[in-house]
């Protein structure tokens, strides 16, 4: 069986390390491929935690607001009970 | 020599086949028998379970403002045990936490719990993010619960426990539908553990929904500041008050007193927790009888222009006792109209027993009294009113002013929205929606049809109008309520002062009322009921202890701010 690379046939004693150059090349590119599946998933996760966190805290200003502007607050700093 | 070199080759050849046939049944028992066991192994090693709690639901007013909403907190955690120098991690951890080093030794030494000791609560991300790298310190986050309106409506809302499940009020009654439901996912983990790749969801996260009453924070505040002033200057043992849309049921306000601070329940007094509105029962008093007047009329045993005899004040007769009025008060006759703007026990007991037990029996039935409301919250009781094969002589002369029958504040409020409302039946609510996580309504609440009237429209309208209109604005006449008299609006009302019954013995005790006081406006078209009750006031403070002196006046002070406020157009005088 002869390889054809470029118009070129390869020699045969080439053969055998061209597979598996190949091969692992493949093999290399395929882990590569899942760690930065995984890495991209974990920052996903990790986004979303923060937006969360976000969302809560901004829920918690809103609570510190609605403490001072509900009906009972302000009339207690007007003197009232 | 060489049979004896051959035989070593043998003996070794032999030995090697024997190890490799001994690791090939290793294997085979490894891959196969034990197989579940090594696959169960390293998925708990690989694998690992996250479970997100959900967000519990907020409680909105009817202007959406917030009365109750969760929100995460972390909580910055010592694990005492693991903490070989309190005095290195303290020294750590007081510049990231602003906080003294000797106060975290304290707080590491101090602690009953060696496994956990809370260093702060609500910490920040950066604090967390540094504390996390210190050993023996970690970050907990947990929902807490906030009520940024804290006791103005504690009752109506409730509260929760630490681990986020209602325990009273709104919270307890809708605590499945706010509690939502906890996501369960399974992640493939790295070997810092952190997830990279989904495996598994066992459960979706579902937030809470959120529930929008029918109160209006507006209107609570002044109902709870007029009715802590008068609970606290007549030195009353409790209180309530509720304030409702006749025509709709709605529930704008309800007050119970004494309260409590929904954001320290620790400290509380738990006799403080129970909403007084739904929970207790008593004699209603003279508040009954523009009811009773109603069923009579309605029920053809008295005409509106028959007039009543009322005994100058005495009516003694055989089997159902003696009759008095209240101060010792003497009338002749009087028109039914009199009856209840002076408040006549006698014009109301003669009353009672021209409609006999079973009329008056129904009529209350029908006006909801001896069944709960239906009102959403936990606790309401039934009130009591015993069927007639158990009445006697007494019942049909003292049930019509008030007495030998049990009702609560909420029963007493829905018989006067049926009053205000031109006789129709009336379904006390307090839950207008219920929204999901992204304000979508889930649920609306719609006001009753016009159907199912409980007596006739203009029996309704001829109490309303005639009657109670002159309890409050004819003081001349003997009216009771003139207190709650208001300028703009006209108001209608009647007044109840009731004695209270002893505990475990028969008889009433000495110098003890109820107090209450339940009026509307404008009696053209009523817009606002409010109902006041407050129980025990002090009457040696010399200021009066009845409805009229008590109650009325916050119930007129309630009204009037109430009306401004929905902008309820004034009468042209």
């Amino acid at each position: 069986m002869t390889i054809f690379i470029r118009g070129y046939i390869m020699r045969p004693q080439f053969r055998f390390v061209f597979v598996v150059f190949y091969f692992t090349a493949v093999l290399i590119f395929a882990v590569y491929l899942r760690s930065v599946n995984n890495r991209i998933f974990y920052q996903l996760y990790k986004h979303e935690a923060e937006q969360g966190w976000l969302v809560q805290e901004l829920t918690h200003k809103q609570l510190q607001v609605e403490s001072l502007i509900n009906p009972a607050a302000v009339s207690e700093r007007l003197g009232g009970p | 020599m060489y049979e004896r070199s051959a035989r070593t080759i043998i003996i070794f050849f032999l030995v090697l086949i024997v190890a490799f046939l001994s690791l090939a049944g290793r294997c085979f028992y490894l891959q196969h028998a034990k197989n579940d066991h090594y696959i169960d192994l390293s998925t708990r090693q690989q694998q690992s379970r996250l479970i997100k709690q959900p967000q519990r639901g907020v409680i909105l007013d009817s202007c959406g403002r917030l009365l109750a909403a969760s929100n995460r907190v972390r909580t910055i955690f010592a694990e005492p045990r693991a903490i070989e120098s309190p005095l290195n991690t303290s020294v750590k951890l007081a510049p990231i936490l602003k906080m003294r080093a000797t106060e975290i030794i304290r707080i590491i030494r101090e602690s009953r719990n060696p496994g956990f000791t809370k260093i702060k609560v609500d910490a920040t991300s950066a604090q967390c993010s540094a504390a996390r790298k210190i050993f023996g310190v970690g970050v907990q986050s947990d929902w807490q619960r906030h009520y940024p309106m804290g006791r103005l409506a504690v009752h109506v809302v409730g509260f929760t426990s630490v681990d986020n499940r209602g325990l009273s009020g709104i919270e307890l009654e809708y605590d499945d539908k706010l509690r939502g439901s906890a996501g369960q996912n399974i992640f493939l983990f790295d070997a810092f553990r952190r997830p990279v790749q989904p495996r598994q969801q066992k459960s979706v996260l579902s937030n809470g929904v959120g529930i929008i009453l029918t109160i209006d924070s507006t209107i609570q505040q002044f109902a709870r500041a007029e009715l802590l002033e008068q609970y606290e200057s007549y030195e009353a043992e409790s209180a309530v008050a509720i304030v409702a849309e006749p025509k709709t049921g709605a529930i704008l306000a309800m007050v119970s007193l004494p309260d409590f601070d929904p954001g320290d329940i620790g400290s509380s007094d738990p006799n403080t927790f129970r909403n007084r509105v739904v929970t207790d029962q008593f004699e209603p008093g003279s508040m009954i009888k523009p009811i009773i007047a109603a069923i009579a009329i309605d029920s053809g045993a008295i005409r509106k222009d028959e007039r009543i005899f009322c005994e100058n004040g005495d009516y003694y007769g055989k089997g159902f006792g003696r009759v008095n009025e209240y101060s010792n008060h003497g009338f002749g006759n009087l028109s039914v109209r009199e009856v209840l703007i002076k408040s006549s026990n006698i014009g109301m007991a003669k009353i009672g027993q021209k409609m006999g037990p079973k009329k008056l029996y129904n009529g209350l039935k029908l006006f909801g009294f001896a069944k709960t409301t239906g009102v959403e919250l936990p606790g309401e009781v039934v009130g009591l009113l015993r069927p007639t094969n158990k009445w006697t002589g007494y019942s049909v002369t003292r049930i019509p002013y008030g007495y030998e029958l049990n009702v609560t504040a909420m029963q007493m409020l829905r018989a006067f929205c049926i009053l205000a409302s031109g006789g129709r039946s009336v379904q006390p609510f307090l839950v207008k929606a219920v929204v999901d996580s992204k304000g979508e309504i889930i649920k609306l609440r719609h006001s009753s049809p016009d159907v199912g009237y409980i007596i006739k429209p203009e029996v309704a309208k001829w109490i309303v109008n005639d009657c109670l209109v002159g309890v409050v604005n004819e003081r001349e006449n003997g009216g009771t309520g003139w207190r709650a008299k208001l300028e703009k609006w006209q108001v209608f009302g009647k007044t109840g002062t009731a004695n209270i019954a002893k505990v475990g013995e028969r008889g009433y005790e000495d110098n003890s009322n109820l107090a209450s006081f339940i009026a509307g406006a404008p009696a053209e078209e009523p817009a606002v009921i409010v109902l006041v009750s407050i129980r025990r006031p002090n009457g040696r403070l010399g200021k009066g202890d009845s409805g009229g002196a008590v109650a009325s006046p916050v119930v007129g002070r309630i009204l009037e701010k109430t009306l401004k406020y929905l902008r309820v157009p004034e009468r042209s005088l």
